[in-house]
């Protein structure tokens, strides 16, 4: 069974008397160790996808199956375990919290953890030791979401999302981060996930999951994925 | 400003939307408005009650005294002021006792209808009765019990002297439960009312005259507008009843001299009678004098003739017993005589016969004498012969026998001599032999002649014996009868002579006799006519006797009459010079007006009103910043959520103006809205409770609390500006920035550093969590402040409130556990070492370490730096029993003093309100004899009431001699004991009133309880506040950190984590707020505990340690029930919001 599958998933908001279908029957797989993309237009329902896979909503219908567990049926105690001990989440706008430094930003997670790696170490990898000391306010966009990452691979998950990891970053500092991203799904072969709209960074992607109103239009095994300094947008 | 249908539905749904917010901002605008107003308003609310009862009762606005009293004309001289309404009336002063206790009692004329101080029962009727009397609303005296005066000079005062007990009433006058004001009786505070009817009454004038005003009535009391009337009138009155008063003194004065020239008058007529009668009875009593010398005279001669009358009646008898004896010896005499007669003739031939018969024996006994001796003579010579032949024989024979005795000697001497021849001898032996026998038998022959002549002789000698004897016997024999007949003749001679000497005496006698009773005849008739000459001189003398003692009676009685005249004189002189003495000394009568300023309980209340003024600077004002803060932190913070919608609203083209309307109406809204509810509800709330706190201690028998608009208004409209300009400061900046800008997400604010992380070996020891919070804290430090207020005033309102109630009930606690030592006390009366020991006694046997003293306590005013309060002037018996009974100890230093003499100890509340200190002097007017200061030695810690203690030779020294007026007593009882022990020392004559501790305890502790109310009030408005703040705060906090939040969820945070993540700092400045907040409670404790305190009472002024930590622990707990509360927002933020670009 792979790492991941999602089995046929349907998830509706309702809005008063409105009921939008967020998604509708999305199945697809990811094995380990894989950088996926999910990639699609606005509303097409990854954003549904990363919270149900980031235990941030359950669905409603179908099953979702990480590591070997169906989350789909996890309670909201349950749901905190998995956030906090299988995945790691990289967002858009970075989330840092502003008042703490880059370092205090990557030990609020180690904090909730008692497998972690040391803020320092993870800093370092992700090529920020002589900037730790500084408030978010004081990097750039690239160094914050660097933190981020650190944040994130500090409690050492087993499942990376990102949230358009790139979309709030100009396009030298975006491959960066995609870069930190590949190398640490092939170093460290940890499962990422990159949820986006934009379709040029399915070049970089083992599997390239397309999704279109809440459904998957196509998956694809990419047997050779570039570089990403090959890629180009 | 126009706002357009848009901008009011936006502004709507905003406020819909974030209506927590909308109503924290219009919750703290209440509660402060309210606060402000509601603790405002209850200050003048006490007055404009007051005002109401006092015009209700007509409460009067003047009382008048006179050190005279008032006449007619002095009442209708007042009458004539213009507006005046007057009253005039009794009262009287005097200790009274009801329900077996003495108490300084004033009896008040009242009547129902009456147009100044009308009463108004409170239970029970109206007196109908004269003996029926109301008592004051605060006694505790039930219908029934009788009052009855105790005071001998009250008869001329009153004319009952016990008074039934039919009701209670309250008085507009009488205010005060605890405080009646002062009197010249008892220790100087009066203690109870009682009304009776002006027809009880018996003085000639009035006491008091009490006077109202109609534009007084209009003036609302304790205004500036009041008291400038007060002071117009006074100076009216005043004026006009010092000149009715010196009329009255003129008119006094020459009636007065009028009357004492009358009465000398008078007196000179009665002295002159006086005298004319003395004269009169000094001729009695001479007269009277004479009459007993006379009487005494008359007597004394009646008494001897009575004794000559009595001694001639004696001897009468005596004569004429004598008379009958001699009588009776006559008779027996003449007999006698006779009998002699016979005697005398028989005797006389009794002699005759014998001399005859001795004649015839002498003559024979002659005879044969005569023949005997004729005999004997012849017998005699032949006798004699013998005789001579006999002598002759022996001389021979004596001659012979010489021979023959010379021859024996011869014989013998031959015999001797021894040669002698032996035949010789023999020879001459016989031969001597034989001489011898020749002369033996003549010697026998001889002594034979010589017995018959010896018996011869004897014979012879017998008949001459017998001769002589015989002779001699005749002579004795002739003697004899010539004796006895001579003897006998000489007796009968003697008979003879006797007989004839009696013949003649008894016919002598006879004679006499006859005279004697003829004598005794005549004495006889004579005493008879002596006796009732007598009788009838006892009769006049008796007569006489009476007749003086009449005389001496009427005497008498002219005497008594005389000296009881004379005594009357002498009285009336004296009246007459006292009197004139005393119109001499006549002073003008001195009027006093006397305002509502000078009732006790009026101008306690005044105070108590100003006192809450006081509270309700400070107060208030907390409110009011929070309250500003909170909504100024609102605001902004809702200006920031919202710049990208200024901006495109700006961008779009909207004027400043409407797109400030919206956030203008959201906070003038909630500001205006909140100020309705705050108003309506505190101008109602606070007042009232205030009110009804006070009504504890007050019999304010109205309550008045106005909804007084112009007032809402004003705070309203304040309020709003305050809001108006809030809004404006908050979007000022905002409305500057360009469309552009504006629509850009505001980088979040950027962290920073802190001055603590610096700090190494603190920063390093917070937790990682600890070091995020504090970094938090000083991230917004608008709100940090806001926060900080918000709990440093929560707890300083709290600490404040428990302080005020604890300080409260220490001045129980501390006056009569630790201050004052002693358990009760007696007032007395005219106390010696009897009742001394008496009482002394009583308490020994409930507890055998009891102690007593003596004391003086007076009521006095005690002046110093030109301000003047009332206390107790305290002199104690002697310093060691003092120190026994009261703790002189200094409350701040712990110093311990000792009385000295020369100067006193004060206490603490009275130095401060007189503002002296160690050193100083107080000035003490005891009993009008002028002021005398005394220099302050110490100031000891005391709680209820102000003393100034001084030993008695300091006040011996400057007031006299202290007349001792109380006794305190130091036991160990309980409650049972106390009440049996205090009966038996209140049944003592010299025992006036008795007062425990115990007793005392009680009636202060219901007097606190009206503060009490007070302290909730502040402790549910505290935390009110703390719980507005501490919503605010965490509402906002967690409204700006959503996000924040959401990403941590995204984390895995659990929720107590993240609860803890946001709380932790709320938790920090709240233990920071509470810690601050104590020591503003203290000051703010303080602050208000010495404003809030009665001048008569110093509350406890240290705050006890259990306060700070309820006060802290209160307003923690507040926070974290906040906190928990708003764990619920918390949970609700979707973990999406993370996702969201920042907008």
């Amino acid at each position: 069974m792979s790492f991941i599958s999602l089995d046929r998933v349907y998830k509706r908001y309702k809005t008063g008397s409105v009921t939008i279908e967020a998604a509708s029957g999305m199945s697809f797989e990811i094995e380990s160790g894989e950088l996926a993309v999910i990639v699609g237009p606005s509303g097409s329902g990854k954003t549904t996808v990363l919270n149900i896979l980031g235990g941030m909503d359950n669905a409603d219908e179908g099953s979702v199956t990480v590591d070997g567990e169906n989350i789909q049926r996890y309670g909201r105690k349950q749901l905190i375990d998995y956030r906090r001990r299988k995945v790691g989440f990289i967002f858009q706008f970075y989330n840092l919290i502003p008042n703490l430094t880059a370092k205090e930003n990557v030990e609020l997670a180690s904090q909730i953890t008692s497998d972690y790696i040391p803020a320092d170490e993870i800093l370092g990898k992700v090529g920020l030791s002589d900037r730790k000391d500084n408030f978010p306010a004081q990097l750039s966009g690239g160094e914050q979401q660097r933190v981020s990452i650190a944040r994130a691979l500090a409690k050492k998950p087993k499942l990376l999302l990102c949230d358009e990891p790139t979309g709030a970053l100009d396009y030298n500092t975006g491959k960066m981060i995609l870069k930190l991203l590949q190398d640490t799904c092939r170093k460290d072969k940890m499962t990422v996930i990159i949820v986006t709209h934009n379709s040029a960074l399915t070049a970089m992607a083992d599997r390239v999951i397309r999704v279109k109103s809440g459904a998957v239009v196509k998956t694809e095994i990419n047997k050779t994925p570039k570089p990403i300094e090959e890629i180009e947008w | 400003m126009v706002m357009k249908k848009a901008t009011v539905a936006d502004a709507l749904r905003t406020v819909a939307r974030t209506k927590y917010r909308y109503f924290s901002i219009l919750l703290i605008v209440a509660l402060g408005v309210g606060f402000f107003a509601g603790v405002k308003a209850s200050s003048p609310d006490m007055i404009y009650s007051t005002d109401i009862y006092s015009d209700r009762q007509d409460l009067m606005h003047f009382r008048v005294l006179s050190t005279w009293g008032f006449d007619e004309e002095e009442v209708a001289a007042l009458s004539a002021i213009d507006g005046a309404v007057i009253k005039p009336s009794y009262f009287y002063d005097c200790m009274a006792t009801g329900d077996s206790r003495v108490l300084e009692t004033r009896f008040e004329a009242f009547d129902r209808g009456d147009a100044i101080n009308r009463l108004e029962l409170k239970s029970g009727r109206f007196p109908i009765a004269e003996d029926e009397c109301l008592v004051d609303s605060a006694s505790s005296l039930m219908p029934g019990t009788v009052i009855t005066v105790e005071d001998g000079k009250a008869a001329d005062q009153l004319k009952n002297m016990s008074f039934k007990v039919v009701g209670s009433a309250y008085s507009a006058m009488y205010i005060s439960d605890y405080e009646h004001g002062t009197t010249q009786v008892g220790s100087g505070a009066l203690s109870r009312i009682v009304y009776i009817f002006p027809s009880n009454f018996k003085s000639g004038y009035y006491t008091e005259i009490y006077v109202t005003f109609a534009d007084m009535k209009e003036a609302v009391v304790y205004t500036d507008e009041y008291k400038k009337l007060e002071a117009e009138k006074t100076k009216l009155i005043k004026e006009l009843s010092d000149i009715a008063a010196k009329d009255r003194f003129h008119r006094t004065v020459e009636e007065a001299n009028g009357e004492i020239a009358d009465a000398e008058a008078e007196i000179e007529e009665n002295r002159i009678k006086l005298a004319d009668a003395k004269k009169e009875l000094e001729d009695a009593e001479e007269k009277i004098k004479d009459g007993e010398a006379k009487l005494d005279e008359a007597k004394n001669t009646f008494a001897e003739k009575k004794a000559e009358a009595e001694e001639a009646e004696r001897k009468l008898i005596e004569g004429e017993e004598e008379l009958n004896k001699k009588t009776e010896e006559a008779a027996n005499a003449s007999s006698a005589l006779i009998e002699a007669h016979r005697q005398y003739d028989q005797g006389y031939e009794e002699y005759a016969e014998a001399k005859l018969s001795a004649e015839r024996e002498l003559s024979s006994a002659r005879y044969e004498i005569e023949k005997a001796e004729a005999e004997l003579s012849s017998a005699k010579p032949e006798l004699d012969s013998a005789w001579e032949t006999y002598d002759y024989m022996r001389e021979l024979y004596d001659k012979a026998f010489s021979y023959y005795e010379e021859a024996e000697n011869k014989y013998n001497e031959i015999c001797e001599a021894v040669n002698a021849d032996p035949e010789q001898k023999t020879l001459l032996k016989e031969q001597l032999d034989k001489a011898y026998g020749y002369f033996m038998k003549i010697k026998e022959y001889l002594d034979d002649a010589k017995a018959g002549l010896d018996e011869k002789q004897a014979e012879y000698d017998k008949y001459a014996a017998e001769l002589s004897a015989a002779k001699k016997k005749l002579s004795r024999a002739e003697k004899d009868a010539d004796k006895k007949l001579s003897d006998a003749k000489a007796k009968l001679d003697d008979a003879k002579a006797q007989i004839e000497y009696n013949e003649d005496l008894m016919l002598n006698g006879v004679q006499q006799l006859s005279d004697a009773k003829a004598e005794l005849e005549r004495g006889k008739a004579e005493l008879e006519s002596g006796k009732i000459e007598l009788a009838s001189a006892e009769t006049e003398l008796n007569a006489k006797e009476e007749e003086l003692a009449e005389a001496k009676r009427k005497y008498e009685e002219g005497k008594a009459e005389y000296e009881d005249g004379a005594a009357r004189l002498a009285d009336a002189e004296a009246e007459v010079a006292d009197a004139g003495k005393q119109v001499s000394e006549l002073t003008e009568p001195v009027c006093y007006v006397f305002t509502r300023d000078d009732n006790a309980g009026y101008a306690e209340y005044g105070e108590n009103a100003e006192r809450i003024k006081n509270i309700a600077k400070v107060f208030p004002a907390f409110f009011i910043l929070v309250a500003a803060l909170v909504c100024v932190t609102g605001m902004t913070r809702m200006v920031e959520e919202e710049r990208t919608q200024i901006g495109t609203m700006k961008a779009l083209g909207y004027t400043t103006g409407r797109i400030l309307g919206k956030y203008m109406f959201y906070c003038l809204s909630a500001t205006v809205l909140g100020c309705v509810v705050g108003l309506s509800t505190g101008y109602k709330v606070f007042p009232f409770v205030i009110i009804k706190a006070y009504g504890i201690l007050y019999q304010i028998r109205a309550v008045h609390i106005p909804f007084i608009l112009t007032d809402a208004i004003v705070i309203t409209a304040f309020s709003a500006a305050l809001a108006f300009i809030t809004v404006a400061g908050c979007c000022f900046k905002v409305m500057r920035g360009a469309p552009a800008k504006l629509m850009r997400a505001e980088a979040p604010k950027a962290g920073k550093r802190v001055l603590l992380e610096r700090i190494g070996f603190i920063w390093n020891r917070l937790s990682f969590f600890g070091k995020v919070a504090v970094r938090n804290i000083f991230r917004y430090k608008k709100r940090m402040i806001m926060t900080l207020i918000g709990i440093m005033g929560c707890t300083a309102l709290v600490l404040c409130g428990f302080a005020l109630r604890d300080s409260i009930s220490d001045i129980l606690e501390k006056h009569f556990d630790s201050v004052i030592n002693y358990d009760a006390f007696a007032m007395t009366a005219d106390f010696d070492e009897e009742d001394r020991s008496k009482i002394d006694a009583i308490i020994k046997e409930y507890d055998k370490n009891a102690a007593e003293m003596l004391a003086l306590q007076k009521t006095e005013d005690i002046s110093a730096n030109g301000r003047k309060y009332q206390g107790y002037l305290f002199v104690v018996e002697s310093e060691e029993l003092a120190a026994k009974m009261i703790n002189f100890t200094n409350r701040v230093t712990k110093e311990r003093y000792t009385l000295q003499k020369g100067s006193a100890l004060i206490t603490e509340k009275l130095a401060s309100l007189l503002g002296v200190t160690v050193g100083d002097t107080v000035a003490l007017s005891a009993g009008g004899s002028g002021e005398k200061s005394v220099p302050i030695a110490g100031i000891v810690e005391n709680y209820i009431s102000h003393f100034v203690y001084i030993l008695p030779e300091t006040y011996e020294e400057k007031f006299g001699d202290p007349d001792f007026n109380m006794m305190v007593f130091s036991y160990d009882a309980d409650k049972e004991t106390e009440s049996s022990m205090m009966s038996e020392i209140n049944a003592l004559d010299h025992v006036v009133a008795i007062q425990t501790q115990t007793a005392m305890r009680e009636t202060f502790s219901l007097m606190l309880q009206a503060l009490n109310a007070v302290v909730m009030v502040l402790i549910i408005s505290a935390m009110l506040l703390a719980v507005i703040v501490l919503y605010n705060l965490a509402s906002i906090n967690i409204a700006e950190r959503k996000r924040e939040i959401a990403t941590l969820e995204v984390l895995g945070f659990n929720d107590l984590e993240v609860s803890h993540y946001i709380f932790r700092e709320s938790i920090t400045l709240t233990l920071t707020g509470a810690v601050l907040g104590l020591g503003l409670g203290r000051l703010l404790a303080e602050y208000v505990i010495k404003t809030a305190e009665i001048d008569l009472v110093m509350f406890g002024r240290e705050i006890h340690p259990l306060n700070y930590v309820i006060a802290f622990v209160l307003t923690v707990t507040f926070s974290l029930l906040v906190d928990l509360y708003m764990n619920r927002p918390i949970r609700k933020i979707s973990m999406v919001e993370s996702l969201k670009s920042i907008d």
